[in-house]
């Protein structure tokens, strides 16, 4: 097999940086990402692009930090090269605050970001509601900027990008030795796997160059992370909901507990109201199948249901992938060899 | 009672500002006048960059800490008051490097969150092998100044405040008063969110190249020239600071420069803040001195306006004890 021709569908952070991944591991390959969407109007250009992991329930902690501390590292030298501001990519320092003490003092994550330590006394003086809360410096992943430069890189070693809308899997098996299955929320109908569902996000984006520091609430509702030219203001998690339409009330709710965490923001400018659909899934898919149908064999490699930790562990989850993808090539090259003989 | 004030920086702004706040109530004929060749945007305190950061070691000068920290602490009492905008006024954490360890400065515990820095951010900055993080406060001139100007409503003079930084030789000699010549490079890097300074102690404060992200652009500098009156920018100076900050910060060869200014830090041995009555002919009047705050003005000048309304409240209680009460001729 001279050169495997691969399709990645889905065009947000998860399918283009597994089709990179791909072309660095398999240089040989022929990468296509086909996705009805491409940036700015996928789902990872609404998120604020932090890297503070999401916890699933059912994928095992040591290969969530390993995702993650891929992520971080990957992420870390490319914040500190010049290719940092067309990447998007920037250190923020802030805090995580709570209104009551959690269990767990020590997430998983805190020997990954850069030095994590508990709030003092002083510090906790800015939030009179909270009573605990830890410090640390983190990395930020600035959409449209991040998608824009993966895409850059990957038409740099050849792939293509197609803009299509792929119902089934199945279109593909005619055109291409193997499919990567990177469609995020899109899963839920493509494969029909019924145990993604979205978590609806409704976050402000607004104009206030003055705040320089990430602050999140513990509870995930309420949380404000400044980007490069805007500050994003959230949110809302809502399971089971489809909708896109920004919700006036929501808007307003977002903006008032954001304002309690950070007076200052009343005075911000500009707000755009936008909605994604978080992937949800206990555990993040990332598998390889093969699917059957009249005797004719379809090479898959899942990669979806990251939910709300898409940016923290992207490029972990593409690396495996893509090994993944190198386990198909050799599945083929060897059935290959074997037809010859 | 007319006071003058002589200086429109931040010294003579606030100090005014601190003086009309105390005693405005209580005197009912209270005139302050600001008098000065520069106003906002046009002082030394508009160009820099407003980051409250004081020297390494206070030598000794334990009161001009305390004023230090006082300036902190009333600054944070403001961050979350509606006026924080207007006043310039946000919270910032960053870096400071060194190529040694250092002794901790006096003012880590008035700070945020001071800590040493961990090995692996220490590999963000090649070169620098200790250094600290804390949260400090910035406070941009250009927006402090008018917010200054505007809270203290206006209305022969009794009380002179000499405020006037760099030039206050000219007023009356002080040899120990000496420039200490800055200049900075204004850029657009709006994904720096943290300041970043570096010391290299043996060429000492400031000659070393430090980043500082305003709320509009981002300030590039690292020269500190004593002796030096020169308010020109200088292309050796620019390329300087302009090779050594891309060198700390790859990323920074990516923004766009949008200005360059130089100005005079007014540098003492110590800062100026005393009493003094001066006589020409049968006039007198009080003298309060408040200058010579070298490159430490915005993190001390609260501090130091609190500390000449406490000699203007002195110089009341004296008028008030004069008998009998002439008015005699004001200077």
């Amino acid at each position: 097999m001279a050169s495997p021709k691969v399709a990645v569908v889905g065009a947000g952070v998860i399918g283009l940086s597994t089709a990179l991944c791909i072309t660095e591991t398999c240089p040989s390959c022929s990468v296509t990402v086909l996705s009805d969407q491409f940036s700015p109007n996928t789902t990872s250009d609404v998120a604020a692009g932090m890297l503070i992991p999401h916890t699933y329930p059912d994928t095992p902690i040591h290969r969530q930090k390993q995702w993650f501390r891929e992520t971080f590292t990957y992420l870390f030298a490319i914040s500190n090269s010049a290719d940092a501001s067309e990447a998007g990519i920037h250190l923020v320092s802030g805090w995580q605050i709570f209104k009551s003490t959690p269990k767990e003092e020590l997430p998983f994550w805190s020997d990954i970001v850069l030095g994590f330590r508990p709030m003092s006394e002083a510090e906790l003086q800015k939030f009179p509601q909270h009573q605990f809360g830890q410090a640390f410096t983190t990395l930020k992943c600035d959409c449209p900027p991040y998608l824009l430069w993966l895409e850059k890189r990957l038409k740099a070693t050849g792939a293509q990008m197609s803009t299509r809308r792929v119902a089934d899997l199945w279109e593909l098996h005619s055109e291409y030795d193997i499919v990567v299955n990177c469609a995020g929320v899109g899963a839920h109908q493509l494969v029909g796997d019924k145990e993604l569902f979205p978590v609806r996000g409704q976050v402000l984006k607004v104009h206030a160059p003055w705040v320089k520091h990430f602050i999140r609430d513990g509870d995930g509702l309420t949380y404000i992370y400044p980007g490069i030219h805007r500050v994003t203001l959230g949110g809302t998690r809502e399971k089971g909901s489809w909708s896109l339409s920004p919700d006036p009330g929501a808007t307003r709710d977002i903006f008032d507990r954001c304002c309690s965490l950070e007076p200052s923001l009343r005075a911000a400018q500009g707000m755009e109201v936008k909605v994604g659909l978080r992937p949800s899934r206990q555990c993040v898919r990332v598998q390889r199948e093969i699917l059957s149908q009249g005797g004719v064999k379809l090479l898959v490699v899942h990669n979806y249901g990251h939910g709300a930790g898409g940016f923290s562990v992207h490029r972990g989850t593409a690396k495996e992938a893509a090994q993944l993808v190198g386990e198909c090539i050799s599945a083929l090259q060897g059935s290959s060899s074997r037809a010859k003989l | 009672m007319r006071v003058a004030i002589i200086g429109a920086g931040v010294i003579g702004l606030s100090s005014a500002l601190c003086i009309h706040e105390q005693f405005h109530g209580l005197v009912p004929s209270l005139e302050l006048e600001v008098y000065a060749d520069h106003f906002t945007p046009h002082t030394t305190s508009d160009g820099a960059a407003g980051l409250w950061q004081p020297y390494l070691s206070d030598h000794g000068n334990l009161q001009e800490t305390l004023w230090n920290k006082e300036t902190f602490d009333y600054l944070l009492g403001h961050l979350h008051s509606p006026a924080a905008k207007e006043m310039g006024l946000f919270l910032i954490s960053g870096y400071n490097l060194f190529t040694e360890p250092v002794p901790d400065p006096s003012w880590k515990n008035i700070v945020l969150g001071f800590r040493n820095l961990t090995p692996k951010e220490l590999e963000l900055f090649p070169g620098y092998s200790y250094g600290w993080f804390n949260t400090a406060l910035m406070l941009e001139g250009r927006s402090y100044l008018p917010w200054l100007t505007n809270r203290r409503g206006r209305d022969g003079v009794d009380v002179v405040l000499n405020c006037s930084g760099m030039r206050a030789g000219e007023l009356q000699p002080d040899p120990e008063l000496q420039p200490g010549r800055g200049q900075v490079i204004k850029v657009l890097a709006p994904w720096v969110k943290h300041f970043i300074i570096t010391h290299d102690l043996k060429s000492g404060i400031y000659n070393s190249p430090y980043v500082i992200p305003g709320s509009e652009f981002t300030v590039l500098g690292g020269i500190y020239q004593h002796g030096n009156w020169s308010e020109e920018n200088s292309a050796k100076d620019h390329k300087f600071i302009w090779d050594s900050c891309c060198r700390l910060l790859p990323a920074l060869q990516k923004a766009k420069i949008v200005g360059e200014w130089s100005g005079l830090r007014p540098a003492r041995p110590s800062v100026r803040l005393e009493r003094e009555s001066v006589r020409l002919g049968n006039v007198q009047a009080e003298v309060i001195h408040n200058y010579g705050h070298g490159g430490f003005g915005i993190t001390i000048h609260w501090g130091c306006a609190m500390a000449a309304a406490r000699l203007f409240g002195t110089i009341l209680q004296e008028k008030k004890q004069q008998l009998p009460r002439a008015p005699g001729p004001r200077l």
